[in-house]
C-alpha cells in the first residue's frame, strides 16, 4: 500500500511538475515572442533610416489620381499644399493633413503647368510649358496674362520657379541658367553654371542663398542672391541621375535621383551620408520623382511622376 | 513581420497555374477555347479534368479514363468524389445520358430530354457549370465565368458555408448552405464527409438554403409543389419521395428506426445513403438520430450530383441488385425493404 | 633504450617543433620544385613549338604553367585556376584599377580578355591573338570597312590609335576628347591654315564634319551635309553664338514637341541640339554625332549599366528612338505615347487580349492607369517576358493582396 502510495505521489508530484514547467515554458516562450517583435521593430526602423512616411497627397475628392505632378508649391500663410498636376492641367490644393480641397484649371485653360507661385497679393504664377510661357492670374479679378519671357533676344523656356523675398527665380531649359525676375518681370540677375554644359537641372533658395543641382558635375553651386558664385559642393557619391534637391533645416542636402529612386543625404561639405527610399509603387517607395522639397513644417515632400502622388516623410 | 491577417483561399498555387495575361505563348494560344475575361487558361472543366488520387489540389469531376466506383459500386471506397464523376455521361465514357448532367463541354445535349430538365421547366441552353443555366455560382448571371468570380480566391475552406456569397456557399452553389469536406469526399466515412444543410418541412412548400432546394430549381416537382400531396404528412399517399423531411418524425417504430444498421439513436451517418441535417454549426453529424432535424432525406441521399455509373445518376446499382453488382443502397433506409 | 625514452619524453616540445619545420621544407621545396616539375612533364605533351612567337607571355616563357593551370582537374574550362578574368587581374593587379574606371569596353567588363588577348603567345604586341584589327571587326562586323577616302589609322587596323581598347571616359572609347586625338596627328596650326575664313577663326570639333574611319566624300566629309552647311556658313553663323532658336526657327515641327513636360532642351550655353546633332555633316540624315546607342548613352549611361546584365531585355532595346519621343513627349519616361499603345504598336494580340489596363482598370497601390509598364520593364529584368518581377505569382500579389 505504501509503495503504491509512494508510486502516485510521485507520479502526482511529476504531473505538477511536467504542469508547473509547462507553464513556465509557455511563459518565457511568450516572453521571447514579444523581446523578438520588438527587437525586430526597431531594427527594421533602423534600417529605413530616420525617416518614416507620415502621408499622402493623391488626386481630388471624385478620386481622379494626378497624373505625371511635377511640382509642388507650401503655402506657409494658409497652411496648404499646392501640388502642380501636370498631365491633367491642374493645380490642386490640400490641407497641412493631406485633405484634398480645391481643384484649379483656370477655366481649362492651363497647358501643361509645370510650377507655380502664390504671393501674398493673391497673385498665381504658374510656368506653363504648353504656352512656353510664365502666367499670371489675378485670382480676385480673374485677369489672366500671359508672359514669354526672354534674356537678350532669346526666348527662355522656363521649367522650375521658386520665389523668394518677393523675387522670382526661374531656371531656363534653353540656357540651363537661373534668372531672378521681379513681379514686374524685369531681369535682375543671373546665375550661371560655369563648368557643367549642361547646365542646372534643379534649384532652390533659402537663407539668403541660391543652390543650384548641376547634373553633368552632380555639384551643387550655391551663390548668393546677387548672382555670385560662392562656392561649389562636389558630392561625394556618384548618383546615376541627380534631378532635384533640397536643404534641410540643418544644412544637409538632399538629392533625388530619378532613375535610381531614391533619396541621397549629403552633408553640407558633400560627403555622402546615407541613402533611403527605393523604387516601387507601395507606401514609403517612389518612382521617377521629379520634385523634393522640405515644408515649413521640416517635413521632406516628394513628388512622383511615376506614382502620380506627393508623398510626405517626417523624422 | 507582424502577424498578418490573411484569408486561407481555397486556391494555392501559383498565379499562372490558371491565368495567362495575354493568351499568347510561343506565339500560340494557351486558351484553347479562346480569350476569356478573367485571363483563365482553361473551361472549368479543363481544370477539373483529372484523376483523383487523395493528394490532387484541384477536385477532378470528370476523368478521361473510367474511374474507379469502389467496393459494392456505392462510389465511396474509390476515386471518385462527392458528386460522382462526369465519366459516365461523357462521349469519351459511352455517352449514356442517363448516367450524368449533360453539361456544355462535356456531353452533348440529352437526346431524350433536350434542354428539359425532368419535373422542370426548359432551359435556354445546354446545363452549364455555372451561371443562369447552370448550378454553380450566381445563377442571375448569364456568363458561368462571371457568375463564379472571385470565388475560388475568396474561399475558405473550414466552417460552415452560410450561403451569403458565392465564395461563402456551399460548394459555390450561390445560398445554399452547409459544411465541405475538404477532400470533397474523397474516400469518405462516417467521420470525414460533407455536412449537407436540410429543412424539416411540414408542408410541401419550398424552402431556401437546402440541397435539396437547389436540385429543386431545375427539378422543382421532384421536391414541392401545391395542390397535388397527400394532405396529411406525415401520413397518407406520397406523391413524390420525401425531401427535406426528417426522418425523427417517424422513426419510432418504423423500419427508418434502425438507418445504417443502428438503434434509433445515434446511428451512424451513412456515406451511402447520407442525410442532411438543419445544424448550422461546425460539428461534423457523424451520427442520426441524435437530435431533432439532423436525419433529413434529400436528393443526394439517392443521387449524386455529377454522374455516376447508374441510371438516374442513383448512387447505387438498384436495378442489378439482388444481383451480382447490384445494390441495394434504398436499404440504408428502408431497412425492412432488402 | 629506457634512456632515449626518457630522452624523448623530455624533449617532447622541441622535437615537435622540428618536425613541423621538416614537413614545412618538404612542402615548400615540393611546391617549387612543382613550377619546375612542368618544364619537363607538361611540354611532353603539349608541344613547347605551341607556344613560340614573338611575343611569350612571362609564365609560359618560365614554363610555369601551373600559375595559371591546376595540372589535375578545375571547373573552369581549359583546367584553368579561376574564372578567366579574375585569374589575369591576380598578377595584373593595377590593369584592373584602372580598367574599372568609366566606361568599360564590352569584353572587359565581361571578364573576357581572351576575346582579344592570347594567354599563352603571340606574333603581336600585347599578346593580341591575332592581327589587331583582325580581332576588332570579329564583334564590330557592322563597321563599312571600304570607302573610297580612309583614314590611314582605320586603313592600318590600328585602332587603338583613337580608342582605348580596355575602358574610356566616353562611349565611342576613345583615348582623349576626339579633337585633342586629332590634334595629336593634324597640328592645329596646320590645320587653321587649310580652314581659312572659318567662323570665328577657329576650328574644332572635328568629327562634326569628317568621318574618323572614311568616307566616299573627299577629305572624308560625312555622307549627309547640313543644308545651310552646304550653302552658306553665315546662315547660321550671324553675330554671335548659335544658338537652338537658330536651328528652331527653321525646324518648327521639333519646337512644337519641345513644349512637352520633358524635353531634350539641354543647357549647353544656350545650344542645345547640338549635344545630339552635328550643325555640319552626319552619317545619317538626322546628322546624329554616333549611332543612336552610343549617342543616348553619352547622358544614360547608368540605365545601360543598370541593364546590361539582365537577362531578358527587349530585342530592339538598341533603337531608343522607337519607343523614346527623343526631342520631347508628356509621357513617363518620355515615351511615344502611353504605356498601352507605344507597345501594342507591335504587340497587337497582347493588346488585344490581354490583363485590365487604361483608365477604368487602376493601379490599386496609386491610383494610376495600368498599362504595359505597370508589369513588364522592356529596359531588362531577370524575369521571363521582361516582366518586373516573376509572372508565377510575385507580380500578380503585387496588387491582388488577398489571392
Amino acid at each position: 500500500m505504501a509503495k503504491k502510495t509512494y508510486v502516485f505521489s510521485v507520479i502526482e508530484i511529476i504531473e505538477v511538475g511536467i504542469m508547473k514547467n509547462i507553464k513556465w515554458k509557455c511563459v518565457i516562450v511568450c516572453i521571447c515572442c514579444i523581446c523578438y517583435i520588438i527587437l525586430k521593430t526597431i531594427s527594421c526602423y533602423a534600417q529605413n533610416t530616420p525617416w518614416h512616411w507620415i502621408l499622402t497627397l493623391r488626386g481630388d475628392a471624385s478620386r481622379k489620381s494626378m497624373d505625371m505632378p511635377y511640382s509642388l508649391y507650401v503655402d506657409k500663410a494658409t497652411s496648404r499644399y499646392y501640388v502642380v498636376d501636370t498631365y491633367n492641367n491642374r493645380l490642386l490644393s490640400f490641407s497641412k493633413k493631406g485633405k484634398f480641397l480645391h481643384a484649379f484649371s483656370a477655366n481649362q485653360k492651363l497647358k501643361l503647368p509645370m510650377a507655380m507661385i502664390h504671393d501674398s497679393n493673391g497673385i498665381l504664377w504658374i510656368v506653363e510649358r504648353g504656352k512656353n510661357a510664365l502666367v499670371k492670374i489675378n485670382l480676385k479679378t480673374k485677369a489672366i496674362n500671359v508672359f514669354h519671357l526672354k534674356f537678350h533676344s532669346m526666348e527662355l523656356f522656363p521649367d522650375r520657379m521658386h520665389e523668394y523675398n518677393g523675387i522670382i527665380y526661374l531656371l531656363d531649359k534653353m540656357t540651363g541658367n537661373i534668372y531672378a525676375f521681379s513681379k514686374e518681370l524685369k531681369l535682375l540677375y543671373c546665375f550661371k553654371a560655369p563648368n557643367s554644359s549642361l547646365g542646372f537641372i534643379d534649384f532652390k533658395v533659402m537663407r539668403g542663398a541660391l543652390w543650384a543641382l548641376a547634373m553633368e558635375d552632380q555639384s551643387i553651386y550655391r551663390f548668393n542672391l546677387n548672382g555670385d558664385l560662392i562656392k561649389v559642393i562636389h558630392l561625394s557619391k556618384k548618383m546615376e541621375f541627380p534631378y532635384s534637391l533640397a536643404i534641410g533645416p540643418t544644412g544637409m542636402i538632399y538629392v533625388a535621383d530619378r532613375h535610381k529612386n531614391c533619396i541621397l543625404v549629403f552633408d553640407g561639405s558633400g560627403e555622402y551620408r546615407y541613402s533611403f527610399l527605393n523604387l516601387g509603387q507601395d507606401r514609403g517607395k517612389i518612382y521617377y520623382p521629379s520634385e523634393i522639397d522640405f515644408d515649413p513644417w521640416g517635413r521632406l515632400c516628394i513628388v512622383e511622376e511615376g506614382n502620380g502622388r506627393v508623398e510626405i516623410f517626417g523624422r | 513581420m507582424f502577424i498578418a491577417t490573411c484569408s486561407y483561399a481555397k486556391v494555392t498555387g501559383q498565379c499562372s497555374n490558371c491565368h495567362t495575361m495575354h493568351n499568347s505563348q510561343n506565339g500560340l494560344s494557351v486558351s484553347k477555347n479562346g480569350p476569356n475575361e478573367e485571363l483563365l487558361k482553361d473551361t472549368c472543366i479543363g481544370c477539373h479534368t483529372g484523376t483523383n488520387d487523395g493528394t490532387n489540389n484541384t477536385p477532378y469531376v470528370l476523368s478521361i479514363s473510367p474511374p474507379n466506383y469502389g467496393v459494392n459500386g456505392t462510389g465511396t471506397t474509390g476515386n471518385t468524389l462527392a458528386g460522382g464523376n462526369f465519366y459516365w455521361v461523357a462521349s469519351s465514357g459511352g455517352g449514356n445520358d442517363r448516367c450524368g448532367h449533360n453539361v456544355q463541354g462535356i456531353s452533348p445535349i440529352d437526346a431524350t430530354l433536350g434542354l428539359t430538365p425532368p419535373g422542370g421547366s426548359p432551359l435556354s441552353t445546354e446545363l452549364t457549370c455555372a451561371g443562369t443555366n447552370g448550378c454553380h455560382g450566381d445563377r442571375s448571371i448569364q456568363d458561368q465565368y462571371k457568375a463564379i468570380y472571385g470565388a475560388h480566391h475568396a474561399h475558405v475552406d473550414s466552417g460552415w458555408q452560410d450561403g451569403s456569397t458565392v465564395a461563402k456557399s456551399y460548394r459555390f452553389l450561390l445560398g445554399i448552405q452547409g459544411m465541405e469536406d475538404p477532400k470533397w469526399e474523397y474516400h469518405p466515412d462516417q467521420y470525414h464527409h460533407n455536412k449537407y444543410y436540410g429543412v424539416d418541412r411540414s408542408t410541401e412548400a419550398d424552402v431556401s438554403g437546402t440541397i435539396s432546394h437547389l436540385c429543386a430549381e431545375c427539378h422543382g416537382y421532384f421536391h414541392h409543389g401545391t395542390g397535388q400531396i397527400a394532405p396529411d404528412i406525415p401520413h397518407g399517399v406520397w406523391l413524390r419521395h420525401p425531401t427535406d423531411f426528417d426522418m425523427n418524425d417517424v422513426k419510432n417504430g418504423t423500419e427508418y428506426q434502425y438507418y445504417n444498421g443502428g438503434t434509433g439513436v445515434d446511428n451512424p451517418y451513412s456515406v451511402i445513403s447520407p442525410v442532411a441535417t438543419s445544424d448550422t454549426s461546425t460539428t461534423l453529424n457523424t451520427v442520426v438520430y441524435h437530435q431533432s432535424g439532423d436525419a433529413i432525406v434529400m436528393c443526394l441521399s439517392c443521387h449524386r450530383a455529377h454522374g455516376s455509373p447508374y441510371p438516374a445518376i442513383l448512387r447505387w446499382n438498384y436495378k442489378a441488385w439482388p444481383g451480382p453488382g447490384g445494390y441495394n443502397g434504398c436499404a440504408v433506409c428502408h431497412t425492412a425493404k432488402n | 633504450m629506457a634512456d632515449c625514452m626518457g630522452l624523448i619524453s623530455r624533449n617532447k616540445h622541441i622535437i615537435k617543433i622540428i618536425l613541423s619545420i621538416i614537413i614545412c621544407v618538404v612542402v615548400i621545396l615540393y611546391s617549387y620544385n612543382s613550377f619546375s616539375f612542368s618544364k619537363n612533364i607538361c611540354f611532353k605533351c603539349h608541344k613547347r613549338s605551341q607556344f613560340a612567337g614573338k611575343v611569350i607571355h612571362p609564365p609560359v616563357a618560365k614554363g610555369e604553367c601551373v600559375v595559371c593551370h591546376n595540372p589535375h582537374c578545375s571547373k573552369y574550362k581549359g583546367l584553368l585556376r579561376y574564372k578567366e578574368a579574375e585569374l589575369c587581374y591576380s598578377c595584373h593587379k593595377k590593369e584592373k584599377q584602372i580598367f574599372t574606371n568609366g566606361i568599360e569596353h564590352e569584353p572587359v567588363r565581361k571578364g573576357q580578355c581572351l576575346t582579344c588577348h592570347n594567354p599563352h603567345s603571340s606574333n603581336f604586341s600585347y599578346l593580341i591573338n591575332g592581327k589587331l584589327s583582325n580581332r576588332c571587326f570579329k564583334c564590330h562586323k557592322k563597321l563599312i570597312r571600304h570607302f573610297a577616302y580612309i583614314h590611314p589609322p582605320f586603313r592600318n587596323g590600328n585602332c587603338i590609335a583613337c580608342h582605348d581598347p580596355h575602358h574610356a571616359n566616353n562611349s565611342l572609347l576613345l583615348k582623349a576628347s576626339a579633337d585633342d586625338i586629332c590634334f595629336s596627328c593634324h597640328k592645329k596650326i596646320k590645320m587653321l591654315k587649310v580652314h581659312k575664313g572659318f567662323p570665328c577663326n577657329n576650328i574644332g570639333d572635328c568629327l562634326s564634319c569628317h568621318s574618323p574611319h572614311g568616307s566616299n566624300n573627299k577629305y572624308m566629309m560625312r555622307k549627309y551635309l547640313h543644308k545651310p552647311y552646304k550653302e552658306s556658313c553665315s546662315i547660321c553663323h550671324k553675330k554671335g553664338k548659335v544658338t537652338a532658336e537658330d536651328c528652331l526657327r527653321c525646324h518648327k515641327d521639333i519646337s512644337k514637341k519641345l513644349l512637352s513636360i520633358h524635353n531634350h532642351l539641354l543647357g549647353a550655353h544656350g545650344n542645345g541640339c547640338i549635344i545630339c546633332h552635328s550643325p555640319h555633316a552626319g552619317d545619317s540624315k538626322f546628322l546624329l554625332r554616333a549611332p543612336q546607342v552610343l549617342l543616348c548613352r553619352k547622358c544614360h549611361e547608368d540605365t545601360y549599366e543598370r541593364n546590361q546584365d539582365s537577362l531578358y531585355v527587349h530585342p530592339n532595346i538598341s533603337n531608343c528612338a522607337e519607343c523614346h519621343q527623343v526631342h520631347g513627349s508628356s509621357r513617363l519616361a518620355m515615351l511615344k505615347e502611353d504605356g498601352n499603345k507605344v507597345c501594342t504598336r507591335c504587340h497587337e494580340t497582347q493588346g488585344k487580349f490581354t490583363h485590365p489596363i487604361g483608365a477604368q482598370a487602376r493601379d490599386p497601390r496609386t491610383g494610376q492607369e495600368m498599362t504595359c509598364v505597370t508589369c513588364h520593364h522592356p529596359m531588362g529584368t531577370n524575369y521571363k517576358y521582361e516582366l518586373k518581377l516573376s509572372g508565377k505569382e510575385d507580380l500578380c500579389i503585387q496588387c491582388h493582396r488577398n489571392y
